[in-house]
């Protein structure tokens, strides 16, 4: 696909649970009508989603950022909320601070920026305390089988 | 008078009938019926053959149809599989054995019911659970319209249908072996005709991805012979036992019956959830949560096209509810011993008798723009560019069920932007502002006006 980048943003609200998920199917649904490997698919449907829900879960409100590149898929997620404090600690398995209203839900479980690495290529995470955080993420589709 | 009628594989619509309206593009939960000089025509690629639209359609042009009664005469012997939604078809007095006798007397040698073949799939599926490690979920694979949605909208998911063959398939298998034995002929003269509620269950035997060729021969709809049943449930004296299946066989014609044999028999895992989802858009909801990650531990998925199960099949004839909780009285009243072997299931399982021959196929592309990805991405910037273009109202009257469908209709070359009522009268305003301007124009040889 050289030289044609497409780009969408969607907006996302915070603790809008109702509409939690419907900006990662939009996503999955542009890449299953480009004809990319259902596989792939997936890992991404699964990466945008939990960067959604973190906004979801955690900040005021969001935007999520989606271009296809040359080589590569770029999903930027930025939010206004509360920002992570300690990105490497948030980074563990089973580490949260999703408050208990939200784990009652089945949310918040700790594995949402562990499960974002697993199903990406590249994860820069930025993030300002009170400010808000910025997650990039840039995953690289198999190369089409001949 | 010539009818004119027009095949998509199994299905066929009356164009006499039909009237163009938008009742079946706007039922279609695939998008796969489009309405085109005036009669509907369907887009094969998208349909699932789940039947909504015969439903849906107010002059019942659209129907399906493969085999018939005449057909026994091909076959030394013939063996009649009714779907278990049988049962739900006639009011109180048509007990199941008397209905499999009335079945009989229309000219078949012997009735063998699908609800035994659903039993042994379900200790089949048992056997499975005991050793599967994941993926999760396992997918279900009763309903044959919602393996084709998977197929084509869910392809990753190919991988996670249960592969343990259909009932009537399992049913036909042993009931041939058994009865050719029995009569000394060969496997080749016997006919079986499975019975079956829905037009997706036709071209999964008809058209079968599993194995080379299905167990079953000829497949006949319950509304083509309804009639005939009716009149012939009238006509039965003397009952013979045909009735063998128990309620937890017959219990499969309803939703949710797959998955309460398998709590009834603690095959499932307890610490994971089970899914009981009927229709398509609810199981489009619910496999669109699971591919997103949203719905987690989730162990099995028992999802059906129709509402209630099979016996909201299209080719059903009682109301599905009613026939919902006619299967239900079954299962309570049918609590008998089964007449399957559990330990030969076991047994046989172990071999890999139950399993489909060859592995479902993905059929992601059915639903992208184009075989070019540099040119799918040209067509989705042009697609969502008339799409915004276009008023939103979904009002069909183009001939497309939605705006943004009818947007990729434009992109694919199978429709004009001003097949757009909208469209068109935007056009026609343009075109009529610009007739004025010329009106109004002189030439410079005339005197200007008011001199």
């Amino acid at each position: 696909m050289q030289g044609k980048a497409l780009e969408w943003a969607y907006e996302i609200e915070g603790k809008d649970f109702r509409n939690a998920g419907k900006v990662s199917s939009k996503v999955k649904e542009i890449l299953k009508e480009l004809g990319f490997d259902p596989a792939f698919v997936r890992g991404v449907a699964i990466a945008s989603y939990e960067a959604e829900m973190n906004v979801v879960c955690h900040a005021e409100k969001g935007t999520l950022h989606f271009a296809i590149l040359p080589e590569a898929l770029k999903i930027v997620v930025e939010d206004q909320g509360p920002g992570i404090p300690d990105i490497a600690l948030a980074m563990q398995e089973g580490y949260s601070t999703a408050p208990a209203e939200i784990r009652e839900m089945g949310f918040g479980a700790g594995m949402g920026l562990p499960n974002m690495k697993k199903n990406t290529d590249e994860l820069n995470i930025a993030s300002t305390v009170g400010k808000g955080t910025v997650v990039e993420m840039v995953i690289r589709p198999p190369l089409p089988r001949e | 008078m010539i009818r004119m009628k027009r095949s998509y594989g199994i299905i066929t619509i009356d164009e006499d009938k039909c009237q163009g309206c938008v009742n079946c593009i706007m039922s279609c939960r695939t998008e796969a019926v489009r309405i085109f000089e005036g009669k509907a025509r369907i887009v094969a690629a998208r349909c699932i053959y789940c039947g909504k639209c015969f439903r849906d359609c107010p002059e019942n042009a659209i129907t399906s149809r493969t085999h018939g009664l005449a057909d026994l005469k091909d076959f030394k012997y013939t063996i009649c599989i009714p779907s278990s939604t049988i049962y739900a078809q006639f009011p109180g007095e048509g007990a199941p054995n008397r209905i499999l006798c009335a079945l009989k007397s229309l000219g078949f040698d012997y009735v063998y019911e699908e609800a035994i073949g659903a039993e042994v799939a379900s200790i089949a599926t048992q056997e499975y659970l005991k050793a599967y490690q994941g993926p999760y979920p396992l997918i279900s694979s009763l309903c044959p319209a919602i393996i084709r949605l998977i197929q084509i909208r869910f392809p990753h998911f190919v991988d996670q249908i249960n592969p343990i063959d259909l009932p009537a398939e399992i049913a036909a298998k042993d009931i041939r072996k058994a009865k050719a034995r029995e009569l000394g002929i060969k496997e080749e003269e016997l006919g079986i005709f499975y019975l079956v509620p829905c037009p997706a269950t036709m071209v999964a035997i008809t058209k079968t991805e599993t194995k080379e060729r299905s167990n079953i021969d000829r497949v006949i709809s319950i509304a083509d012979i309804y009639g005939q049943l009716l009149a012939a449930l009238r006509e039965v004296r003397k009952e013979e036992n045909l009735q063998q299946a128990s309620g937890a066989g017959i219990g499969w014609a309803v939703k949710g019956g797959e998955i309460r044999e398998l709590e009834r028999q603690q095959s499932l895992r307890g610490d994971k959830e089970s899914i009981v989802v009927d229709g398509i858009k609810n199981a489009i909801n619910v496999l669109d949560e699971i591919e997103n990650g949203k719905l987690r531990n989730v162990e099995f998925i028992e999802a059906r096209a129709c509402p209630e199960g099979c016996v909201g099949g299209a080719l059903t004839v009682a109301d599905r509810y009613v026939s919902r909780g006619r299967i239900r009285k079954l299962m309570l009243s049918n609590e008998k011993a089964s007449a399957v072997t559990r330990a030969e299931v076991v047994k046989r399982f172990k071999k890999g008798y139950y399993f489909f021959e060859k592995g479902l196929k993905p059929r992601p592309f059915a639903g992208r723009l184009d075989a070019d990805p540099l040119k799918a991405v040209e067509k989705m910037k042009v697609r969502d560019e008339i799409h915004a273009s276009l008023p939103g109202l979904d009002c069909g009257a183009c001939g497309a069920p939605n705006c943004r469908a009818f947007a990729d209709d434009v992109v694919q070359g199978r429709a004009e932007v001003t097949d757009c009522i909208f469209k068109w009268r935007e056009g026609v305003k343009d075109l009529a502002r610009e007739v004025m301007q010329l009106a109004e124009k002189r030439p410079h040889s005339l005197p200007k006006r008011g001199r």
